[in-house]
């Protein structure tokens, strides 16, 4: 039964992930290009590593990409069927969504695994200052771990109704309104940003995407 | 289990306006139950209350035995849904769609699959969302049946399909059911096509079942009498008087519509001081045309 | 008008003495001294009448100018009236963090006026600033930029007052702010990346090491003491001299045969030519504002009014405590503000995965009641 829903699933997202692996592969390696450690000028590790610390965002931002695209593309065919063959399959709902959510984690796993490649390789053909380290292995656990809880986030809501969907947007329109009220009241503080504060720090679900995203380190 | 579906006081309401009320359905083991209604009457929500797609505000549902919602995959695992809509994933190839369909079902039979496919002459690779109507149709039959069921449930499993491909798909049922003692359970509007294959037939309308018997007793039951000389109010007639026609266009007498009719019941005329003429058996069109009427008019 | 007036006038002097002399060297050779000297007397005054007249133009040009002053406290701050809100508030807010920074020492540093200026701005300089130091801020700055430009520009005029070695060592600027935890990173990042030996041995603990690679004291040799023979091949190979024969064989010498003595001679000679000091001068400038920040009320006078020409002396000065001490705490400051490490802290990876497994557990609740 797993089998056939991951082919689905493959089917569905085959150009998403293809494209994952590539730019997976590809990140480390430019970013490390880009930083010119290949042809390091050994006296400026600061500059190197800025230049580095540059290219975190695109990591967050890829995982964060890569988690929507597969989650959405595992749930789009049942939208758009509104359910109905998936409800008629002789399965209990909560099964067919954990295989669903497993076959869209085993897909990931696919630019995970460039991603480490690519940053083994790039370390590997990098010299590296004295005093820098490379974090191949960190850098793709992190990225692992990134994409996977941004695929639970978006999974959770698409497995969801259109009426779960209108919750989730009413409660960001609610911060919205609060946030212009306070601000129309001169009353400080501002609640989105608590509220992103909340997602980003320790225990929220997004601190994941924090921190250092960095191929070479200290 | 002397029903393969049973339902008590079934109540679901589906927007503003529309309701099903008080639906109490008996489908019996081994029968062919035609579901029968205008467009809108409530069939196909019935349908889905049925195979767990809805849920029902008030009553019971027992299918093959097994309540449901509750155990709706353990029904769903012995029932051949055929839905009104087509709703297979439109990306998947056919063959890609009868792989997948299989990996659900235990008692999957591949010879079934290969036997109908080769009688519906489908391509295997073919896109699901490039198949025609009649394709569709078939190859969603060629699902329910290849899956070995005890229950077969149809939502208009022929409508806007040509001729051919609807001779189609009911000489396949009526060849599942001949091998195999299973429950068919088949919606239409197309009360005609309903009429050669179904042994029990149900009556929806407005959200409520107007009529549930054996076919038979449902065509027999149902005549137009022609009688002259009646008088203007009938008393406690042996039979359900559906309709009477005084209409002179007609010149020979009037025309009655009534239900539950039997031969000894023609004494009755003699009684009243009327002559009965003619006694025409009603198909099941026009049995259904006349139920409806009946149920639809204001109480008097 | 008036711009374009002052410039005319300057450029024309300009190009009469530019032009005046090559003419007149021609005729040089021809006469003797006496009559040359009289005509560049003749020129000399005509230039100096033509600046005269620039500046009475100029005079009377910017005697229209109205400039605001804004007094916070003992910080003057000159500007035009329509910037008056802005600044009024930068000012606000410069001043409250000096106070809380200088504390009694506000009058050490001297000179508190400050002409502010938006760049690019063609309001003339009014009658006087040219002596008040100017603070240049763009149309985007708000209060808070502004304010720190302004102390920016306080830190170097208050480095002003230092003696040569030491003004030199700061970088040219005094900081008065503690080094904020993004200023101590990146010198960790240097502290544990340069390659030079003394750096190295600094951030293993040897304090002595760290005194050589903050410069508060001078090597006899640098080139010895800093590097090792691997670094300085290093530095040779990045080293830009001028070609000649003996520093093409040097050169060769050093990278081709490994010969240490060449690279050390090399790196000797061409002293000048970059060799590069082993940390940056932030870190000399961290470890002043450690100082100013541990010796509490006073350090800063204590800094500035040392007669000693030394850094290490008036470090000891300001903070009160001995340069080992002192060293001791920057490098524990320093080691303290290390980057967040990249590797995946367990904590951080179970509260992933527990965030995984709970919204898994929400889309398992998915409901089947859709409508079909």
């Amino acid at each position: 039964m797993f089998r056939v829903i991951l082919y689905t699933q493959w089917k569905w997202s085959r150009i998403v992930v293809a494209l994952g692996v590539l730019v997976a592969f590809a990140l480390p390696i430019l970013s490390v290009q880009g930083a010119g450690v290949t042809d390091p000028t050994r006296w400026d590790a600061t500059r190197l590593l800025r230049s580095i610390e540059t290219w975190s965002v695109w990591y967050a931002t890829f995982a964060l990409g890569i988690g929507l695209l597969v989650a959405t593309t595992a749930w789009a065919q049942d939208h758009r069927g509104r359910h109905v063959y998936a409800l008629s399959l002789p399965i209990p709902r909560w099964e067919y969504t954990l295989l669903r959510f497993a076959a869209g984690a085993v897909l990931l796993a696919a630019p995970v695994v460039a991603l480490w490649i690519g940053a083994l390789l790039a370390t590997s053909l990098a010299q590296i200052p004295p005093g820098l380290h490379a974090y191949p292995n960190a850098l793709a656990l992190r990225f692992a771990l990134a994409a996977l809880v941004a695929y639970a986030v978006f999974f959770a809501v698409s497995a969801g109704t259109t009426r779960t969907a209108g919750y989730v947007l009413a409660v960001v329109g609610a911060l919205f309104a609060a946030e212009v009220l306070l601000s129309a009241a001169g009353v400080g503080g501002s609640v989105i940003e608590g509220a992103f504060d909340r997602l980003v720090n320790w225990p929220g679900p997004l601190e994941i995407f924090t921190g250092r995203w960095m191929l070479i380190d200290v | 289990m002397s029903n393969a579906i049973e339902t008590r006081g079934l109540r679901y309401r589906a927007g503003k306006t529309f309701e099903i009320r008080d639906l109490s359905l008996n489908v019996p083991a081994g029968s062919i139950y035609g579901f029968l209604g205008p467009n809108g009457s409530g069939k196909t929500t019935t349908i889905a209350l049925l195979m767990g797609l809805l849920r029902a505000s008030e009553g019971t549902i027992t299918v093959l035995g097994e309540p449901v919602p509750q155990a709706a995959a353990r029904v769903l695992a012995r029932t051949g849904f055929v839905p009104e809509r087509p709703h297979l994933y439109p990306t998947l190839t056919v063959e890609e769609t009868l792989r997948y369909h299989a990996a659900f079902y235990s008692t999957w039979d591949w010879r079934r699959a290969d036997e109908l496919f080769s009688r519906f002459q489908l391509d295997r690779s073919l896109r699901i969302g490039g198949l025609s109507k009649g394709e569709t149709g078939k190859l969603m039959m060629l699902l329910a049946l290849a899956q070995n069921p005890d229950l077969l449930v149809l939502d208009e499993p022929t409508d806007g399909l040509d001729p051919v491909v609807r001779r189609a798909l009911v000489i396949a049922v009526l060849d599942y059911v001949s091998q195999r003692d299973a429950a068919v359970f088949i919606s239409s509007h197309l009360v005609h096509e309903l009429e050669r294959i179904c042994d029990w037939v149900g009556v929806m309308d407005d959200g409520k079942l107007v009529a549930e018997m054996p076919m038979q007793t449902f065509k027999s039951g149902i005549k137009r009498l022609r009688v002259t000389g009646a008088p203007s109010l009938v008393e406690d007639p042996p039979f359900v008087l559906l309709s009477r026609d005084t209409g002179e266009t007609l010149g020979a007498g009037e025309v009655w519509v009534v239900r539950g009719w039997q031969s000894p019941m023609q004494q009755y005329f003699e009684g009243i001081g009327a002559s009965l003429r003619e006694v025409v058996d009603l198909d099941l069109e026009e049995g259904f045309v006349e139920l409806l009427r009946t149920f639809r008019a204001p109480p008097a | 008008m008036f711009d374009r007036l002052l410039h005319a006038v300057t450029c024309g002097a300009a190009v009469v003495v530019l032009l005046a002399g090559p003419v007149q060297r021609s005729r040089l050779e021809a006469q003797d001294a006496a009559p040359y000297r009289a005509r560049v007397d003749t020129l000399a005054a005509l230039l100096q009448e033509a600046r005269e007249a620039a500046a009475r133009a100029e005079s009377s040009r910017v005697a229209g100018v109205q400039i605001d002053s804004i007094v916070t406290g003992s910080l003057v701050i000159l500007t035009t009236p329509a910037e008056r809100a802005r600044i009024e508030a930068a000012s606000r807010r410069a001043w409250n963090q000096l106070t809380v920074l200088l504390r009694q020492d506000t009058e050490s540093v001297g000179q508190l006026t400050f002409y502010l200026v938006k760049a690019g701005s063609r309001e003339p300089r009014p009658l006087g600033a040219d002596t008040i130091p100017t603070v240049v801020y763009s149309e985007k700055s708000d209060a808070v930029d502004i304010a720190d430009r302004i102390i920016w520009r306080l830190e170097e005029e208050t480095a002003l007052g230092l003696d040569t070695v030491t003004f030199e060592w700061l970088g040219r600027r005094l900081p008065l702010r503690p080094s904020s935890p993004g200023e101590l990173s990146r010198i960790y990042v240097d502290l544990a990346t340069r390659p030079a030996r003394v750096v190295r041995e600094c951030y293993l603990g040897n304090l002595g090491r760290c005194e050589e690679a903050l410069l508060v004291w001078t090597a006899d040799d640098p080139v010895i003491e800093w590097y090792d023979a691997a670094e300085r091949r290093d530095l040779v190979a990045q080293l830009w001299v001028p070609a000649s024969q003996s520093s093409d064989q040097r050169r060769r010498a050093c990278l081709d045969l490994g010969s240490d003595d060449a690279c050390v001679e090399m790196l000797q000679r061409h002293w000048a030519y970059g060799l590069p000091p082993p940390l940056s001068v932030d870190a000399q400038r961290s470890l002043t504002a450690l100082a100013l920040e541990l010796g509490g009320e006073g350090a800063l006078g204590r800094f500035l009014d040392t007669a000693a020409a030394d850094p290490g002396d008036r470090l000891t000065a300001s903070s009160g405590l001995t340069l080992d001490s002192l060293v001791a705490a920057w490098h524990s400051s320093v080691l303290a503000a290390r980057p967040p490490q990249t590797t995946i802290a367990r904590r951080l990876g179970w509260t992933a995965f527990f965030w995984v497994l709970v919204l898994t557990f929400i889309a398992s609740r998915s409901t089947r009641w859709r409508r079909a």
